[in-house]
């Protein structure tokens, strides 16, 4: 996934850089006055080249890679952490899966007590008659998910884990 | 956008003349803070930024007391005109405009304009503006969660600045208004020299 939005980014970028460099200068050659190379500075270069400088693309590509960077450092953690969230009535909570946790959520018949525990996630008990969110066991990986249908607690687990590292979820 | 070409030549000495363009990018600034106030937002300090084409404009045009005036203008006028002078929005735009400006100066005045074109100097200074922005956003406001906000954020700047660029380049080219402050700064510049 950061392969394909890495090679996108860039094929964006260099459309971008090539737009800029072809429509430019095509406007402006025809409109360059002969005495106006002297004024601008333009190192008497044929005035094809007038719109992009010489720094001006390592400098553009610079904050092409800055903006990458920041993009895989926030998207790249985020979507390598897997998050637990319990939802209740319209309430969201959300807990890291890493750090073990005893969550009490209430509900429309009481309170239901969720355990995260060595990165797995189970209902520790729930004030419902059938107890199929208790009986459901655990679950560990992005995507699965419990619920006590009757007291409308639903927990889910977010994220999309790496697939070269399978103790991403369990660090 | 087209410039009067039929500026006054009386020769009024060069203070004089660059108080009046001083005056009239500010002006400028004023009016496009103003346009660009009406372009809906995705985020609040997401802007394309076309405030700032003055801005550009002026690299090449003025000493630094002026540029960094008119910098100034654009920044109060700009909160006049969002009408976020007195909230703490107002001091993201002052840090804004001052790193980019100052990040805008010291590359075209550093490197020349020949090494370095409007879209590098936008670029780097619609990113230095973002970035300054974020990390404000970061102390004061959000904390943390503040780095969620800074990818698009930053990618919106890239994009804003090559454009941004690439007119100001179109621009100074096409202007007769332009190319006579110019010479006229540059043959100022010259005297001051020898």
């Amino acid at each position: 996934m950061v392969v394909v939005a890495t090679v996108v980014a860039v094929v964006a970028v260099r459309a971008t850089i090539a737009v800029a460099a072809t429509i430019a200068p095509v406007r402006m050659v025809k409109i360059l006055p002969p005495d106006a190379a002297g004024a601008v500075a333009i190192d008497g270069k044929g005035s094809a080249m007038t719109a992009l400088r010489p720094f001006d693309i390592p400098l553009v590509l610079l904050a092409v890679a800055i903006t990458l960077v920041s993009t895989l450092l926030v998207y790249g953690n985020s979507a390598g952490t897997a998050r637990v969230v319990v939802e209740a009535g319209n309430r969201e909570w959300v807990y890291s899966l890493e750090n073990d946790e005893t969550v009490s959520v209430t509900g429309p018949l009481g309170t239901s007590t969720i355990a995260i525990h060595n990165g797995k996630v189970h209902f520790e008990e729930s004030p419902c008659a059938n107890q199929v969110c208790v009986a459901s066991g655990t679950i560990e990986r992005p995507g699965q998910w419990i619920a006590c249908l009757p007291n409308a607690v639903f927990v889910r687990i977010e994220g999309i884990p790496d697939e070269d590292e399978p103790d991403a979820t369990s660090r | 956008m087209k410039m009067n070409p039929t500026l006054p030549a009386v020769d009024q000495g060069k203070r004089t003349e660059t108080r009046d363009a001083v005056a009239l990018l500010g002006a400028f600034c004023l009016f496009l803070s103003t346009i660009e106030y009406l372009i809906p937002k995705p985020l609040p300090f997401m802007r394309m930024g076309i405030a700032n084409l003055p801005l550009m404009l002026a690299l090449d045009l003025f000493p630094a007391g002026p540029f960094f005036l008119l910098a100034a203008i654009k920044t109060v006028g700009q909160g006049l005109v969002t009408g976020s002078l007195f909230s703490y929005v107002f001091l993201f735009s002052l840090a804004g405009t001052f790193s980019s400006a100052l990040l805008m100066f010291a590359l075209r005045r550093g490197l020349g304009p020949g090494r370095i074109g409007f879209v590098g100097v936008g670029t780097i200074g619609a990113l230095g503006s973002n970035v300054v922005q974020v990390l404000l956003a970061r102390i004061f406001i959000f904390g943390e969660s503040a780095k969620y906000v800074a990818p698009p954020f930053l990618a919106a700047g890239v994009v804003t600045g090559i454009a941004l660029g690439v007119f100001c380049e179109a621009f100074t080219l096409r202007s007769v208004w332009y190319k006579t402050r110019l010479a006229e700064h540059s043959s100022a510049m010259g005297n001051e020299a020898s």
